[in-house]
């Protein structure tokens, strides 16, 4: 058996009812660390605009979208350079 | 699981690497400490060749490198990119996380998602992890209006690596 689930079913057991003196620790240590964003079904349907999740490679433009208005929030996908007014929306 | 991995490095370490074989980084990496590889992406047509050479020479600036191809295999693995029950409870886990976040009064952009490997760290982990992260937090992609997804492979035990090839060198122009 792939001892990966059961390592990540215990990290959500403890993740549930982790102390705040824990959290605080493991906060900290990450933010030594190199920043992370693990995109999951939910990112990649969100970020690459396809309704069923699933990829799609003519996308190239994957624009953080505004859930009420179901339009592009543009400000919002510049997290990276909020300087940069340079957009260019490369595909639909 | 069998998956092939790419790892681009400077001259000096494509030399110790085939000599020695691969040391791991410290653990203030992404998904920790650990040997590092990219995959292929094939519903985006994404090669992880390609994303290694990027590495090596747009990010790490190498003047002279080196690509490795290997061949990883084990059943003892986390894949919160294409395994479907680890992927739900990766994003449980990020959701707790995220709840005690803000019951700490703390804002959502300052959450750190690595604490969540830092916790994996603490417990015991796989041989390897795989997961699709946003490559555009590296320089110098950092003005990408795009997200620029990657398949990063990180290996624990080094023992999952079967074979391993220099495929390619090169100098960046």
């Amino acid at each position: 058996m792939n001892q990966g689930t059961e390592i990540l079913k215990k990290i959500l057991e403890e993740m549930k009812s982790i102390s705040t003196e824990e959290y605080l620790e493991l906060h900290e240590i990450a933010s030594q660390r190199e920043p992370v964003v693990i995109l999951t079904n939910y990112d990649i349907e969100r970020f690459w605009g396809t309704p069923s999740g699933e990829l799609n490679n003519s996308t190239t433009a994957n624009f953080f979208m505004d859930e009420s208005s179901g339009l592009p929030d543009y400000k919002n996908s510049l997290p990276f350079s909020s300087s940069n007014n340079d957009i260019t929306v490369l595909a639909a | 699981m069998e998956i092939t991995g790419y790892h681009g490095t400077d001259e000096n370490s494509v030399n110790k690497i085939s000599r020695n074989g691969f040391i791991p980084s410290d653990n203030n990496n992404w998904l920790g400490q650990g040997i590092y590889f990219f995959g292929n992406i094939k519903e985006l047509n994404i090669s992880g060749k390609s994303e290694a050479v990027d590495w090596a020479v747009k990010v790490r600036k190498f003047r002279s490198f080196g690509i490795f191809e290997a061949l990883i295999i084990s059943n003892n693995y986390i894949d919160i990119a294409r395994d479907e029950e680890h992927k739900q409870l990766y994003e449980d886990i990020r959701r707790a996380a995220l709840a005690k976040h803000g019951q700490l009064g703390k804002l959502q952009k300052d959450f750190k998602e690595s604490l969540v490997f830092t916790k994996l760290e603490k417990i015991g982990t796989a041989d390897f992890i795989i997961a699709l992260t946003d490559g555009a937090k590296n320089p110098p992609f950092l003005n990408y209006v795009v997200r620029r997804p990657q398949l990063q492979i990180c290996i624990k035990n080094n023992n999952c690596i079967i074979k391993n090839y220099l495929i390619d060198c090169g100098e960046s122009k």
